[in-house]
């Protein structure tokens, strides 16, 4: 999940970059019209400057462009930063509305986090080699465990479907799972395997989180999302209570859902 | 065409208990596969009743049925209910018999006809269908004034 600072930052940087290798390749397709021999002889220097640029004005001209064209499409896939400010204020009054009898627990305690669903080919699943599409967290309400990892198989094949955002996706229907083991408090293999089996994971990964000391939800919800009628991604709602998720979470999302949306036709 | 009807998407959209890959699990239909609004118009014109669906996310449809008794748009991409088109001849002069009951069982016999699939998409959107036709029985009083 990328950093909001970061992901402002680099769309910024390309959109400077867009911008001046757009401007130069307009300069420089005027240039290849300029006529040197026009320049008064006081500026005879510019004059070697257009003859230069009038030279070499075929060949970089539409390099700079493509580079233009290259930038625009590139910060479409980046997402202008107010819109991913909007989608975090979205989780985090989603969160708040959901879990208002736990208002005073710590925020990371109870989460909800948008994954979006990631071909193969597409970034960022492509630098991760492999042939199958992932469900990837792209934002997530609160301020803290921002900087997540953790993705999920979602391939074509429903059986090597992975965790419970993977079978919610291979569903499309909002899934709720209540009492999970607190294996925080009770970590015995028996309890890993009945959290693994529950939770569609492989007791090794169960394992391997909870010797790292990460989240294990006692409960979740995944809401699958659609946009212009699409499968998109989904909601996914975890929580360290085995039964806050019981109450009214989709009723909350009915009056919601419909802003969601709109953000999400911009990325 | 009538204001929007916000419909009560608790009652249209229960939760059931199902298998998924061994696990027992409590599931719903997504929000966006449930309509949260509907409306009525009437064509005196075209001597048709026209009632249209409104979902969480908007998309473009396209006609699935173009039979006369009974039309049906369905969105482009999801293949949910979007809107529908019945001849005013064939429906009650009671409207709300005509909107409780004659035309969700038109939606219904219409879902009824369509190829089966037991794939988990194919699952979907029967249930979202049914859940269209519930939505017109639960608006049917106020659809009813438009009709």
């Amino acid at each position: 999940m990328q950093r909001s600072g970061l992901r402002s930052k680099i769309y910024a940087s390309v959109g400077a970059v867009g911008w001046i290798s757009g401007s130069v390749g307009i300069i420089l397709a005027a240039c290849s019209k300029a006529d040197p021999s026009h320049i008064p002889r006081e500026w005879a220097g510019l004059a070697v400057i257009v003859a230069w640029l009038k030279n070499w004005s075929p060949v970089l001209a539409p390099a700079l462009g493509g580079v233009a064209g290259v930038c625009a499409l590139l910060r479409k896939q980046i997402g202008e930063p107010w819109v991913w400010s909007a989608i975090h204020e979205f989780l985090n009054n989603y969160r708040d509305y959901v879990f208002a009898a736990e208002a005073s627990d710590p925020k990371d305690h109870h989460r909800v986090t948008l994954f979006r669903h990631v071909k193969w080919y597409q970034w960022p699943c492509i630098i991760r080699r492999t042939l199958d599409s992932h469900l990837m967290p792209v934002e997530r309400s609160g301020h803290m465990t921002q900087r997540s990892d953790t993705v999920f198989r979602a391939p074509d094949d429903p059986s090597r479907t992975q965790g419970v955002a993977g079978q919610t996706w291979r569903v499309f229907q909002t899934v709720t799972i209540n009492e999970l083991p607190d294996l925080h408090a009770d970590g015995s293999q028996a309890n890993i395997n009945e959290y693994a089996r529950r939770t569609w994971n492989k007791p090794e990964w169960v394992r391997m989180r909870l010797q790292k000391n990460k989240q294990l939800a006692r409960s979740f919800c995944g809401i699958p999302i659609r946009v212009k009628g699409k499968e998109w991604g989904l909601i996914i709602i975890d929580s360290r209570s085995s039964t806050a998720i019981q109450r009214n979470s989709n009723g909350v999302y009915d009056l919601m859902g419909r802003t969601l949306g709109k953000l999400l036709e911009r990325i | 065409m009538s204001d929007w009807i916000r419909l009560n998407t608790e009652v249209l959209n229960p939760t059931r208990e199902i298998d998924v890959a061994g696990v027992a699990v409590k599931v719903r239909l997504s929000p966006h596969d449930v309509p949260i609004a509907v409306r009525g118009r009437r064509d005196e014109q075209q001597g048709r009743f026209c009632i249209e669906f409104k979902y969480l996310d908007d998309e473009p449809s396209r006609i699935h049925s173009d039979q006369p008794e009974f039309r049906v748009w369905v969105g482009a991409s999801s293949g949910r209910l979007c809107s529908i088109e019945i001849p005013l001849k064939s429906l009650s002069e009671d409207g709300k018999v005509a909107l409780s009951v004659q035309v969700p069982g038109m939606i219904e016999n219409w879902s009824r006809h369509l190829p089966e699939t037991s794939s988990p998409r194919g699952i979907i959107a029967g249930e979202s269908r049914r859940a269209a036709a519930g939505a017109i029985r639960e608006a049917s009083a106020m659809l009813a004034g438009s009709l």
